[in-house]
């Protein structure tokens, strides 16, 4: 189960990435997308860290889903449409907020 | 006569399967070396690649602190390290302490292989002073002794099924020790099979997680950190906010330049780095499919000479294109 939480955060990165490489016409827009694509890169980073020192918690479809609906949003929204980015983020920070959680029970609050 | 000819040719026979034994040995030791030497370098580069990123963040933004980044992600959030921000999520730096779980899985495989090694090779003095070393070498590991620095790991204990299978590659090494007679001591090899199986299933899912989650997620905050301040220039450039504030984040054309340049060198690296997970993984498939064969070719006494030399032929052709293949994507790192 940890491996389909590392798909989809993994899958969440690269759109905020892809979004990231696009052309804003608002720096602050720009820099909310940029900030949330640090914030994803220290989960996934976070999660290869766990993993590796052989930690597990009992899987959670649940946060799965979330983080890949996340990255929906966030493949959907527009750089020029300021809404859809700032909804499509608002659903990252809280998908990411659901993986820092479910690391908390799996490797204990250090590595949140 | 007759019985003489008979023990002749069992004589033979027996020769003949120690030497296939002996040359998929060889095989094992010839695809192990690299998959340890590619590992090991996986976890400097990501080690080097969060240093960078760290140091990538700090220029971003005045306000970032280094070491310790705390990068805001409440309200208000004016700039990326904006300390009145409600929210912070700080930098985790990948280091020495980061890895060492793999670290040991990759001294593991490495003990394993230089002792299969040490065996092939016959050289008793330095086969004996390898074997012992790697003995302790794993004994050290499953004890808990890491060794990076005296720093405290909270995430350095290895799990039940790692301490298993590191413990079994012990008692192989036991029995090589033991053991003067090179064919009886491949059989201790053999017998290990399923233990090093656990070694190498651990290592395939770490250097996946290591190259997907943390090497891509670290070249990604390089690339953004370089991203976002060319586009802040850019924007000052073509909207001024005017007065001083705004002058100070210009760049010249030389840092300009660098900035780009550096930046197409992150977007190359960022893309081998998302083709390695795959590469490597195929890399410690064709470990064990080298293992794997060597053992059958251990267990089957019924292969013809023909056969046992057409199986190595593919199989030796399939390892030289899989290491080719290897070298080439963790050389585009160095």
């Amino acid at each position: 189960m940890s491996q389909t939480i590392v798909e989809a955060v993994a899958s969440l990165r690269d759109s905020l990435a892809r979004l990231s490489q696009r052309s804003f016409d608002d720096f602050a827009v720009f820099q909310s997308v940029t900030t949330m694509q640090f914030r994803s890169n220290e989960v996934a980073k976070r999660l290869a860290i766990a993993l590796a020192a052989g930690h597990s918690a009992p899987g959670d479809d649940a946060v799965a889903l979330q983080v890949f609906a996340a990255g929906g949003k966030v493949s959907v929204a527009q750089p020029v449409d300021h809404a859809s980015v700032a909804f499509a983020m608002a659903g990252s920070g809280h998908a990411l907020d659901a993986v820092d959680n479910w690391l908390a029970q799996a490797a204990g609050p250090a590595l949140v | 006569m007759r019985v003489y000819l008979l023990a002749a040719a069992l004589l033979i026979g027996g020769c003949a399967i120690d030497r296939v034994r002996i040359e998929r040995a060889g095989e094992v030791v010839d695809q192990g070396g690299p998959l340890v030497a590619a590992s090991s370098d996986l976890l400097d580069n990501i080690a080097t690649t969060s240093r960078a990123a760290s140091i990538e963040l700090a220029l971003a933004d005045p306000l970032c602190d280094w070491p310790e980044i705390n990068i805001a992600t409440g309200t208000p959030a004016t700039s990326l390290c904006d300390p009145a921000s409600s929210s912070h999520v700080t930098f985790t730096r990948i280091d020495a302490a980061s890895v060492a779980p793999t670290v040991q899985l990759i001294a593991a495989l490495s003990a394993y292989v230089t002792a299969v090694d040490g065996v092939v090779s016959g050289s008793t003095g330095d086969a004996r002073m390898s074997l012992a070393s790697a003995k302790a070498r794993i004994e050290a590991i499953i004890g808990g002794i890491s060794g990076f620095a005296g720093r405290p790991n909270p995430v350095s204990a290895l799990s039940a099924d790692q301490q298993t299978a590191l413990k079994g590659i012990v008692a192989m090494i036991d029995t090589l020790q033991k053991e003067a007679d090179q064919a009886r001591q491949l059989q201790a090899v053999e017998t290990n099979n399923p233990k090093l199986r656990e070694v190498t299933a651990a290592l395939r899912r770490d250097l996946v997680n290591w190259s997907n989650l943390a090497l891509v997620s670290e070249l990604d905050t390089l690339q953004s950190a370089q991203t976002l301040r060319w586009q802040r220039d850019r924007m000052l450039r073509t909207k001024p906010i005017g007065a001083a504030a705004g002058r100070a984040w210009l760049l010249d054309d030389d840092a300009r330049r660098k900035l780009l340049n550096s930046r197409l060198e992150v977007e190359d690296r960022l893309a081998a780095a998302r083709r390695l997970p795959m590469i490597l993984s195929a890399a410690v498939d064709n470990f064990e499919a080298a293992h794997g064969s060597y053992v059958n070719a251990l267990e089957n006494k019924t292969l013809t000479p023909e056969n046992r030399q057409r199986v190595a032929q593919v199989t030796r052709e399939r390892l030289r294109q899989s290491l080719a293949l290897l070298v080439q994507t963790i050389a585009a790192f160095k």
